[in-house]
């Protein structure tokens, strides 16, 4: 387990880190959730003892940060890259000894993990010659060629196109079951709904939102209709039980006002729309995490990287 | 402090840098480079000329001609034929002018080399070479030498002065050079050998902090803008990290100055070069200011490289350093006119300039032993500070991207536990 308590980290005028606590158990994905800028790398750079706090503890398993967890955390950081004129193999062989791994044990572990990320053969290519997505295949290699124990990952998806996308999923899931802690940081919901366990959303240094995926949702779940459509939805937010939505090109997720029903809904709807789904949902992570930074700020936040919003919400009454 | 991971990095430095290009250029072309820079003029100039050349005579004084031909008679080539074959213009029924053109116009047909002009204006000789090439200095001073003497044995013949007797009293003399030294007076190797023996010195010094350090500063760049000083300070300690590539750093350094070392010794031995025995005596200080101006100016490399962000940025701080590295050699000459000065003792305190101030005091005059304790003592005291500071700064900057940190800052780094 990994226990941050209480983490501070000032730079200069910007506090960057304000009172962050979080816990990641052993044999869990946990993710740690916020807009660019929230504060998630400095926490994940003090948790892997490159910056260190200006007060807040952290602990790994109930110890402090020593040699020997320095050895058992696996990191990829967020801004990464590698040493563009070496050879694959000796870099990550490079990295392994920096982690205490035996030589020949470095080198049957990179051999199977190359094979797994379908890099079989490049060992003595240049990195340099490597795409950017299997660059990071690289650096996956890299933070998990010693075991660690405690996994810290920082947008590790981004760069990988879905196929190495749903790859590394199947590989988080497996070292999930075999009982490693993995930290996993991202602002892509639908990451993190289907892979996290637990997950804290950051905003501004603070955390604002904490539990599992089901606990936040149950939370917040509001008055939810997700609908699928031919047609231009856009009308859909001056909808007078509309709250919030958000619309996509063929759809759109609503938060209606608490008493209004899908009866109340479809009036409004027929005739200038051709739906082909609809149904009340629990409101899903992006939703909740567009609202739930909209409340803290105070101010329209314009849409990140979730995939397919098109409009951000404009009327907003919470 | 991790040993294994130092090492581990230490041997990762040595091996990435030494397969570089710019490394194995530098090992193979700087040993070359300097054999070249130093046999090539003497083989130039032993070689001189090496087919006869036609110079043109305009003599008004009408008495040069034929002792100079005798003269030149005696410079051959090694095909034994003559170096130079004389071709007289008389001026007695043509205007010098108009022989001045003929022989211009050879010049310019390229079937003569020159022409030497002699003019006697009321009195007074005038001589002058004509040529496309006139900085020809072995030839002209061939030809200034043989005519003066020429013309002065006419002023004295002139004057009634015994020329044999003259020619007994009149010996030309060369001052010998001896070096007075603990072990007797010995014939010394003279004043060039030494200071150009200084000198390479000094250059294969600059040359090494130069290359490794440059590529110190390169690679620091490449860690920084690519993040990779983020895995790395996560697996090992920013101690760690600097301490390792300061080990890689020397290690490549000493493979250099062996490198050099072997292909000196070889030369030495190919050639026969005859090493005075003051600068063999001195070798082995002349390598420990060599090591010790290594190790400072590596350190600071270390620390001056961890604050730069771009490659822009790294030229500009080599550059400067290269310039503190350089200094030494505009005073190179008035230390060795005057090792013992005081300015010069004095300066060989700095740091920056110990390394070289000392190694050519040590092949021009062995300082005294407590001069040598002393400068030694400073160094390693110089290191150590600089190791400390760049310490300090190393393990912040390292982790700072796309900001150069202000003189505050670094103040504060340095005052921080």
């Amino acid at each position: 387990m990994i226990h941050a308590e209480g983490l501070h980290k000032q730079f200069a005028t910007v506090h960057a880190v304000n009172g962050v606590t979080i816990q990641a158990r052993q044999g869990e994905i946990f993710g740690l959730l916020g807009p660019n800028g929230a504060g998630k790398s400095t926490t994940i750079r003090m948790i892997t003892n490159i910056i260190h706090p200006d007060s807040g503890s952290i602990t790994y398993s109930g110890a402090p940060f020593s040699d020997s967890i320095r050895s058992s955390i696996g990191y990829l950081a967020e801004e990464r890259g590698l040493y563009q004129k070496s050879r694959i193999l000796e870099t990550i062989l490079h990295f392994a000894a920096l982690r205490g791994v035996a030589p020949d044990t470095a080198r049957r572990r990179a051999a199977d993990w190359l094979r797994r990320f379908e890099l079989s053969g490049s060992e003595r290519r240049r990195v340099e010659e490597l795409s950017k997505g299997n660059q990071q295949k690289v650096q996956l290699i890299i933070a998990l060629i010693h075991q660690p124990q405690y996994i810290i990952l920082d947008e590790p998806s981004s760069g990988l196109d879905p196929v190495n996308q749903e790859l590394l999923r199947s590989i988080l899931d497996q070292l999930r079951d075999d009982g490693r802690t993995i930290l996993y940081s991202t602002h892509q919901m639908e990451q993190a709904e289907r892979l996290c366990n637990r997950i804290a959303l950051i905003n501004k240094g603070k955390v604002v939102l904490a539990g599992t995926v089901q606990q936040v949702k149950e939370e917040h779940g509001g008055n939810n209709v997700a609908m699928e459509f031919e047609g231009d939805g856009r009308f859909l937010r001056g909808l007078p039980m509309v709250l919030d939505a958000n619309i996509y090109p063929n759809g759109a997720e609503l938060a209606l006002q608490p008493a209004a029903t899908l009866n109340d809904l479809l009036p409004h709807i027929s005739g200038q729309l051709q739906i082909t789904r609809i149904e009340r949902v629990r409101p899903s992570l992006n939703s909740i995490f567009i609202q739930t930074v909209r409340r803290a700020t105070g101010e329209a936040i314009p849409a990140t990287n979730s995939n397919s919003i098109t409009h951000s919400i404009t009327n907003s009454t919470t | 402090m991790n040993w294994k991971r130092i090492l581990q990095i230490a041997r990762w430095e040595f091996t990435q840098k030494a397969r570089a290009k710019s490394f194995i250029i530098s090992l193979i072309l700087t040993p070359a480079m300097m054999l070249l820079f130093g046999l090539l003029p003497s083989m130039l100039a032993d070689k001189g000329n090496s087919s006869t050349k036609v110079i043109g005579l305009i003599d008004s004084t009408g008495s040069v001609m034929m002792p100079l031909s005798q003269q030149l008679k005696l410079d051959t080539l090694p095909n034994g034929q003559p170096e130079f074959v004389l071709q007289s213009y008389p001026t007695t029924n043509t205007p010098i002018d108009s022989a001045i053109a003929a022989t211009d116009r050879a010049i310019l047909a390229e079937t003569m080399e020159g022409a030497v002009v002699i003019r006697d204006s009321a009195g007074r000789v005038v001589v002058s070479y004509r040529s496309t090439n006139p900085s020809n200095i072995r030839l002209v001073n061939k030809f200034e030498h043989h005519i003066e003497k020429i013309l002065n044995t006419e002023r004295m013949v002139a004057a009634g002065i015994d020329t044999a007797a003259w020619g007994r009293a009149n010996q030309s003399l060369t001052m010998e050079t001896v070096k007075v030294t603990e072990k007797g007076g010995e014939k010394s190797e003279g004043f060039l050998q030494t200071f150009f023996a200084a000198y390479i010195g000094i250059i294969l010094f600059m040359i090494l902090v130069m290359t490794t350090g440059q590529s110190l500063v390169r690679s620091l760049v490449e860690e920084k803008s690519n993040r990779i000083m983020e895995l790395l300070v996560s697996s090992g300690t920013p101690q760690e990290l600097m301490w390792g590539k300061l080990l890689g750093l020397s290690a490549l350094g000493a493979t250099q100055v062996a490198a050099w070392v072997i292909v000196g010794m070889a030369s030495v031995g190919y050639f026969a070069v005859v090493i005075s025995p003051d600068i063999l005596a001195s070798f082995p200080l002349i390598l420990l200011y060599l090591l010790l101006g290594y190790a400072f100016y590596a350190s600071l490399f270390i620390g001056i490289g961890s604050l730069v962000t771009t490659e822009q940025e790294s030229q500009v701080i080599t550059s400067y350093l290269t310039m503190v590295l350089v200094a030494p050699m505009a005073f190179a000459f008035v230390v060795m006119q005057d090792p013992d000065s005081f300015s010069v003792a004095a300066l060989s305190y700095v740091p920056f300039l110990t390394p070289t101030l000392m190694m050519i005091r040590l092949v021009t005059k062995m300082p005294s032993p407590a001069e040598l304790a002393g400068t030694i003592a400073v160094m390693v005291a110089a290191i150590g500070v600089v190791i400390w500071a760049s310490g300090k700064i190393f393990r912040t900057a390292i982790l700072m991207y796309g900001k150069r940190p202000t003189f505050r800052e670094l103040l504060r780094w340095l005052r921080q536990a």
